[in-house]
């Protein structure tokens, strides 16, 4: 604050030399300058491509030469090829396997860790370690924990008497296995998230709560979720966006040969524009993908009045 | 404050986003028109500059390097090679779109027809006939480079297989010995009795010792010997699929599927190539693998002992035609320095460019005539020279597997399919396949 | 609106608080159930990356023993002396952290820049525009990736770090909407007050609210740093020359067409991945306390 007011006069010159400008022009071209920059940016490598692509999605272009306009033919294709309505469902299987999976884990995760005292920080590496951990190691884990036949998971459940799943051969265990990895790479960032979100509720609510006589469970109920809702909302806001632009477990785990059963539509714009070279078709699904988040979001955002708590 | 994210007012968005999308649209097009320059290689030496493409392992890079240096003292020229190490064809795509892809580059063998199509890259008959080329079409095996043709039958040799990999049976003479199996696939071969009834015997043996005996994919390398095991055909003359016509083709299949149904033979499925059979051999935990030569540089350092055996044939003693996996180099239809990258092609391929490019802990197999020493380098494995032998009489991959993108993404998904399906039959199998050659042409 | 003060100080409080309370024998029991279900799980989690680490000092044939083994019985530097042959990892280590402190730095720069615009300036178009950010989170990257390449090649920056930096550094619709609710969450007052002192809107950003956005920074930072240093495919699409390759281009090389050199390749990804986690592990406290606000509004 000394700072500021230490120059009080020369921002004073500063406002009268733009008496002639409007408030509110003054303010548009102040957001400008601040805009700058991301406008920049956003218009060259984003809106551009952006605009490309949606040319292309009315267009048939295989990549090289002119593209010829094709109408909504792109669109009306996507619609009706029964491989893509198989990706649609793969996806929002695995969406709705994947998303409440982390965040029930995470959160549960990060209320237990809320009381393991100076440990936390230990427990807490070790749930980002799989952040980190690179997606070539992470396949060739996996890879060997999903093969029943040296897996030591299936020789554990084997000893229980449970025969485990072929999990990425067999056509209804192939996505879960997706979402499981999904899960326990996702889940040290949505710890950190919850944990974050946690402490800044802080004792005294929960304190006050004690008082009233509630037990821990209607704590947890009626303070500690209300009052992490802005969380909740936010993480659900960019993890179905995550989830459901899902493709590189995919890639790495399956390289461009995955089963029908395993693929999502990512997968498949990436497929059809660079193995097919159909790139008008590619971007078509594309749009729609973007459209139907679009769609998703704005739900969410319209009824989280309805459950989300501000603490004002 | 979330209320006010997508709430009022969509047409004012709307507006908004179309007049930005519309000024960008105009700074979009003379991006896209300039798309024809730009080229990434600059120039000095005195024949200018010259560069490839290729997918590649460090040791691979490390060599193609010393190619690179060694081709420029030769062709005087500035050689430069690009490594690509990940999705090569989106790379290579997004640089043929934006005109900047080098002057020679790997084509895969499911891309050829859409790269000939699209005519990104040129005809070398011209090169080859002319003279000035260090090889000659016939210096090849001819079924090596069939694919490397139009699709449609029309004339041109549109790209030369760099090395090739034969499809050969991998053995751990361990897991064999502890399975009770007296005589290795090499020794039943050298004796005249490695036949189709030998390797199922052997299965059976192995998969009673609680191992695994033969791990198969869906990838055509795995699966297509077995149409030609018997000494039936893939294709004809002209590469028109006839499988589903030939009976002993069918016996093939007939076979193959019996063996998935005992058990004898695992279907991989659609895991990374031969991931989960290299993993699983190199494990001790398999027989049989059925990879090229490229196994040869992760058997380095094992504990157990191997060798190769080709894939078995009716009399015993035979080798059979089975498939031979090869990516080939393509000249750029729009290269900058065509001279020069036509001579980096010709000596890339010739049998010092391919004898340079793979002695010394080669992970290939020549893909010209009268390299055998090659494959046989070091006696490892001890029947290398088989390598060669396979090569001779293999074939790569059918023009009408590949002749249509659509055809070559949708092929493995359809196999996948039908292997997995225990009702499948070899008569089933191969109308649904030729069903799908036919319906994509 | 909770300012930033409050949240410190009921952390504080909330940190403190086990202590505060005696261990009964039954809380005692308790809390050793917890401490073993939770290390347990954390031990899970950690299994893969200690694998990872682990394998990277073993023999080829320990890798894929039967049955699988933690630890090396024979302990090698193989892999490390393959990787380190095989590819310039110093070089790569240089290009990957230059990269990524540079897009880091600019970016959070220019993000919060524009969400003090979002945030703080009225202006027309401003909720629209904003919707625009937020709509180009939900783009997949491969629908964009050809058009940019031509672009790219149109500035001539293919085989350039800049086609890496500058988009990244430029562009962060993430950045803008996470910096935005944070700066929303600074009470208008402290403004308002430096405004009668007649400052103007740049000093306020930059002496007043950049400060205060201290924390928010540091944890949107890594996220930037970590996205970046991840990156494989715009690196993969927009450079040529190995001299210019970043960390997971090279260890990418070690996975081969047909088959991986599995030693090298475990050496490689615990060289990339190491520098990450033990990042974390010092930083950890500074970005849990920088995410305590975010989605607090949205």
């Amino acid at each position: 604050m000394s700072t500021l007011t230490a120059a009080p006069t020369q921002a004073r010159v500063a406002q009268s030399s733009g008496r002639g400008l409007s408030r509110r022009r003054k303010d548009t071209i102040a957001a400008l300058v601040f805009l700058s920059p991301q406008l920049v940016g956003l218009a060259a490598f984003m809106v551009g491509p952006l605009v490309f692509a949606l040319v292309l999605a009315f267009s048939d272009w295989d990549g090289f030469g002119a593209a010829t306009f094709a109408g909504f033919g792109n669109f009306a294709d996507v619609l009706s090829n029964p491989r893509i309505q198989r990706s649609v469902l793969n996806t929002v299987w695995f969406t709705a396997l994947q998303v409440p999976g982390l965040m029930i884990s995470s959160f549960v995760f990060a209320v237990l860790m809320q009381k393991a005292g100076k440990m936390t920080s230990v427990y807490r590496l070790c749930f980002v370690a799989p952040v980190v951990t690179s997606s070539v190691a992470v396949a060739a884990i996996w890879l060997w924990l999903f093969n029943p036949d040296i897996s030591p998971l299936s020789s554990a459940l084997r000893s229980i008497g449970i025969q485990s799943p072929d999990w990425l051969q067999d056509p209804n265990f192939v996505i879960p296995a997706f979402a499981i990895v999904a899960i326990w790479q996702g889940l040290g960032y949505q710890l950190v998230m919850f944990m974050a979100g946690l402490q800044s509720i802080g004792s005294s609510f929960l304190e006050a709560a004690e008082l009233d006589g509630c037990s821990g469970w209607q704590k947890l109920v009626h303070v500690t979720i209300p009052l992490l809702s802005p969380t909740i909302l936010f993480l659900s806001i960019t993890s179905i966006i995550g989830s459901f632009q899902i493709f590189d477990y995919i890639y790495v785990f399956m390289d461009s040969n995955a089963p029908e059963a395993a693929r999502t539509i990512v997968y498949e714009i990436v497929q059809i524009a660079f193995r097919e070279f159909n790139f008008g078709q590619a971007s078509a699904l594309a749009f729609l993908l973007l459209l139907s988040l679009l769609g998703i979001t704005a739900l969410q955002l319209a009824v989280q009045k309805r459950w989300v708590h501000y603490a004002e | 404050m979330s209320d006010s994210l997508f709430s009022r007012s969509v047409d004012r968005r709307a507006v908004l986003r179309t007049g930005m999308l519309g000024a960008l649209g105009l700074a979009a097009t003379p991006a896209l028109a300039a798309c024809g320059g730009g080229s990434a290689s600059g120039g000095s030496g005195a024949g200018g500059s010259v560069s490839w493409a290729a997918w590649a392992n460090p040791g691979e890079g490390e060599r193609y390097k010393q190619f690179a240096t060694e081709l420029g003292k030769k062709i005087n020229a500035k050689v430069n090679f690009q490594a690509v190490v990940g999705d090569y064809q989106a790379k290579m795509l997004s640089q043929l779109a934006g005109g900047a892809a080098p002057d020679a580059f790997y084509v895969g063998d499911a891309d050829m027809a859409k790269m000939i199509d699209a005519k990104q890259i040129s005809d070398l008959t011209e090169y080859l006939n002319g003279g000035k080329a260090p090889i000659k079409l016939e210096d090849f095996p001819e079924d090596l480079y069939q694919w490397c043709k139009p699709a449609d039958g029309s004339a041109g040799i549109f790209g030369i297989p760099v090395d090739c990999n034969p499809s050969v049976l991998w053995f751990n003479k361990d897991v064999l010995s502890a399975a009770g199996v007296s005589q290795d696939p090499s020794q039943l071969f050298e004796a005249g009795r490695w036949t189709p009834d030998a390797l199922e015997d052997l299965l059976g043996k192995v998969r009673a010792s609680g191992k695994k005996g033969l791990i198969l994919a869906n990838w055509w390398f795995n699966w297509c010997w077995a149409t030609t095991m018997f000494g039936g055909q893939l294709t004809d003359g002209s590469g028109k699929l006839v499988f589903a016509d030939d009976p002993k083709a069918q016996q093939g299949l007939e076979w193959l599927l019996a063996q998935f149904k005992s058990g004898n033979i695992t279907y991989a499925g659609s895991l990374p190539k031969g991931q989960s059979g290299d993993a699983l051999f190199l494990a001790g935990q398999l027989a049989l693998n059925n990879v090229g030569r490229w196994a040869l540089p992760t058997l380095k350092d094992v504990k157990f002992g191997y060798d190769i055996a080709p894939v078995p044939s009716p009399s015993g003693k035979d080798i059979v035609p089975v498939p031979v996996a090869t990516a080939a180099i393509a000249l750029n239809a729009k290269a900058k320095n065509r001279e020069k990258a036509l001579e980096l092609i010709g000596n890339y391929v010739s049998r010092d460019g391919q004898k340079f490019r793979l002695s010394g802990g080669g992970n290939a197999v020549p893909s010209i005539k009268g390299l055998d020493e090659i494959a046989t380098e070091g006696g490892v494995p001890v029947h290398g020279q088989w390598f060669n032998d396979v090569v001779a009489k293999g074939y790569a991959i059918p023009r009408a597997f590949v002749g249509n993108s659509k055809t070559a993404t949708e092929l493995p998904l359809l196999v996948d399919k039908l292997f997995k399906d225990s009702s499948t039959t070899a008569a089933s199998f191969s109308s649904a396949v030729t069903r799908l050659v036919e319906s994509t042409k | 609106m909770s300012t930033s003060t409050t949240i410190r100080n009921s952390r504080r409080s909330a940190s403190e608080d086990p202590k505060r309370r005696g261990l009964h024998p039954r809380r005692l029991a308790g809390r050793t159930i917890l401490h073993v279900a939770l290390a347990a799980c954390a031990i899970l989690m950690a299994l893969p990356f200690l694998w990872m680490l682990l394998s990277s000092f073993k023999p080829l044939t320990e890798i894929f023993a039967q049955p699988p083994a933690l630890f090396p019985l024979e302990w090698t530097t193989e892999g490390y002396e393959k990787a380190f042959a095989g590819a310039d990892f110093v070089r790569g280590f240089w290009n990957s952290t230059y990269i990524a402190v540079t897009v880091t730095a600019v970016s959070l720069l220019t993000s919060s820049m524009a969400a003090y615009a979002f945030a703080r300036i009225e202006f027309r178009g401003s909720k629209p525009l904003f919707m625009v950010f937020l709509a180009t989170m939900m783009v997949p990257a491969q629908l964009t990736i050809i058009p940019l390449y031509i672009i790219m090649g149109w500035l001539g920056w293919v085989d350039t770090h800049a086609a890496l930096i500058v988009p990244a550094a430029l562009f962060n619709a993430f950045g803008v909407f996470l910096m935005r609710q944070y700066v929303k969450g600074i009470p208008k007052e402290l403004e308002e007050a430096a405004e009668l002192d007649g400052a103007s809107r740049f000093r306020i950003f930059t002496t007043l609210i950049l400060p205060l956005l201290r924390t928010p920074l540091t944890a949107l930072g890594i996220f930037t740093f970590l996205g970046q240093w991840n990156n494989f495919f715009g690196p993969l699409i927009f450079l040529n020359s190995d001299a210019n390759f970043t960390l997971p281009l090279l260890v990418n090389q070690f996975k081969g067409q047909y088959g991986a050199d599995w030693t090298a390749l475990m050496a490689a990804t615990t060289l990339a991945a190491a520098p990450l986690l033990i990042m974390f592990g010092i930083a950890q406290r500074q970005i849990v306390e920088g995410i305590a606000l975010s989605g607090s509004k949205s």
